[in-house]
């Protein structure tokens, strides 16, 4: 979905103020170095465990106007112009928030959520914010995906740690979206439906239909990281205020790639807590 | 002449006490109530008769002593203040954007005073820190445009350790005592609470105006720079203060954005601008090593519990 490839420390939807700060915040100022984080103590000191060091929050925001479209009543559709919609503003946000860890100088981002809030004070608008925590490995080594970007992972500081543990490392935060119309029933056949057992064989296709299309494109954009697989997958269906025959089947999850041939762990203890 | 109390006369130290008490709160202060029963309590301590109160769990408490604290007493700082009116950012031209001060400031001073209060509290009870703060920031109920800043916590004191002297700070932590043991385990210790937060009024530019009208897809990009400013704003402010605590880092951030809309008459004509809120804060760190051996190890369990 991306029109340009991405260049390593590109800053271009960062404002001026934000590279600023985030600069003092890697101590090339008049202030010492500092970092900020989500993650919680735990998760704090796993992630340093697992040899990463938190270098800051960082966030990406786009408020977007999402077009109009008028569907066939009478017809399951894809909604592209919503799809496009949704698909675009979560990139604009990622994108910027990828750029405000390199400006940081990490390798990537563990925590990331995805929040898309729609406001009730304007029809059709919507804030999208993804937000994570920013980490760089102690002794280098190159972490960022096969598109230059730095890794992004949706993962928490436990479920990271984990993951490193069994061979694998998480590459990019994979999603996959379709906004779907729900075809309206002619007069005839709500009649013939009238106080009987059945099922609403339209929106049973319709959700099958919006969720192969959200899961294959999931899908593809793990297969075009060079994944082996994706970690955390879930998908969320909500329909945004956009009336019961209008859904958004959004798919996402870890892209993970294998850093050994070996995925064996310690076999767990088993602890029964007294409390 | 007492036409709707109970009849009893009103008792002059009462209310000369009251009047001082108030006193106290206008500078910032503690009412004398309070000041009277934490001496109290802080007196019991060095008469060799200590008595606590503290909202931490048995867990917490326990882990409170394994880092080599004590719990003295329940601490709360609290502040009600009523935000102030605020005028539209103004220029040459009708409609600009900037900060709203007087939003920004009311709840930067309501926080300030609110923990100003608690760590005043825990110095009387002769702490060192206060840990396991919860912390509330709300609208009050105390008439329209008021909110609430409220902070309670368990004053500890390390063990053995000499008091603090007297300008020196306790330390304000919001971990729990489980979050705090892990801290310092891993060789961080908590310094303070920080807190940045700002009002951005953003008035849309033509092109988002022409945006929000269409049919097509299109970024707000001008709403989207407003709500970047708020943010840098926020997160400056926040930053300033953990530099303020010589941290290394900040643990916990709490990030919040609301945009609210705004109506606007001016000339005969409605236009609308929006108020971009964000506020921040978490809990900032520092190294310390302490008595502990680093590296942390971690190896993973199964509960079978349940």
């Amino acid at each position: 979905m991306s029109s340009s490839p991405y260049q390593p420390g590109q800053e271009q939807g960062l404002p001026e103020a934000a590279v600023r700060r985030l600069k003092e915040m890697r101590g090339e100022g008049a202030t010492p170095k500092l970092f900020t984080s989500d993650l919680s103590v735990n998760e704090f000191l796993l992630v340093r465990e697992a040899g990463f060091d938190p270098v800051g929050l960082v966030m990406g925001s786009s408020i977007y106007h999402v077009g109009l479209q008028i569907a066939n009543v009478f017809q399951n559709q894809e909604l592209d112009v919503l799809t496009q919609a949704m698909y675009q503003a979560r990139e604009l946000a990622m994108t910027r928030m990828e750029e405000e860890a390199d400006v940081l100088g990490a390798d990537g981002i563990v925590g990331v959520r995805l929040i898309v809030t729609l406001q009730q004070w304007g029809e059709n608008m919507a804030e999208f914010m993804a937000i994570g925590t920013a980490i760089k490995h102690r002794a280098g080594g190159n972490y960022r995906t096969i598109h230059n970007r730095p890794f992004t992972s949706d993962l928490s500081g436990q479920d990271f740690w984990t993951l490193l543990q069994t061979g694998y490392r998480p590459v990019a935060l994979v999603m996959g979206t379709c906004v779907y119309h729900v075809a309206h029933q002619g007069l005839g056949a709500a009649l013939k439906r009238v106080g009987r057992n059945t099922e609403m064989e339209n929106f049973t296709q319709a959700l099958y239909d919006a969720r192969e299309l959200a899961l294959s494109r999931v899908q593809a954009e793990a297969e075009s990281e060079n994944a082996v697989g994706i970690v955390g997958a879930r998908v969320e269906e909500s329909s945004h205020g956009w009336g019961s025959h209008v859904i958004e089947y959004f798919a996402i999850g870890t892209a993970v790639v294998p850093i050994s041939t070996d995925h064996e762990v310690p076999a767990p203890s088993l602890v029964l807590p007294l409390t | 002449m007492n036409l709707f109390g109970t009849g009893k006369a009103v008792d002059p130290a009462k209310l000369a006490r009251d009047e001082a008490s108030r006193q106290n709160i206008i500078g910032g202060g503690l009412p004398l109530n309070a000041v009277d029963r934490l001496t109290d309590q802080a007196q019991r301590g060095r008469e060799g008769k200590p008595f606590f109160t503290s909202d931490l769990s048995p867990n917490e408490l326990l882990l409170t002593h394994q880092c080599g604290f004590e719990p003295i007493g329940q601490v709360m700082g609290s502040c009600v203040y009523q935000v102030g009116w605020q005028y539209l950012p103004q220029s040459a031209w009708v409609y600009a954007s900037g900060e709203m001060d007087v939003l920004s400031q009311s709840q930067i001073e309501a926080r300030r005073l609110a923990f100003s209060r608690l760590r005043q509290e825990a110095k009387l009870l002769g702490a060192d820190g206060v840990v396991g703060v919860r912390f509330t920031r709300q609208e009050s109920n105390a008439g329209t445009s008021t909110i609430e800043f409220m902070a309670v916590g368990t004053a500890v004191r390390r063990t053995g350790a000499p008091p603090l002297a007297h300008d020196v700070e306790p330390f304000v932590s919001n971990l729990s005592g489980q979050d705090h043991w892990t801290l310092r385990r891993g060789g961080f210790a908590p310094l303070g609470f920080v807190f940045g937060t700002c009002a951005w009024y953003q008035y849309p530019d033509w092109r988002s105006q022409s945006a929000m009208m269409s049919w097509s897809n299109a970024e707000l990009t001008s709403l989207t720079r407003g709500l970047y400013t708020a943010r840098e704003i926020a997160m400056s402010r926040l930053e300033a203060e953990s530099h303020l605590l010589s941290a290394s880092g900040v643990v916990g951030v709490n990030f919040e954005t609301h945009i609210e809309v705004m109506e606007v008459q001016s000339q005969n004509q409605n236009s609308g601008g929006f108020i971009m809120h964000c506020t921040a804060w978490g809990t900032a760190i520092g190294r310390d090593p302490g008595p502990y051996p680093d590296p942390i190890s971690v190896s993973p369990i199964v509960s079978i519990r349940g």
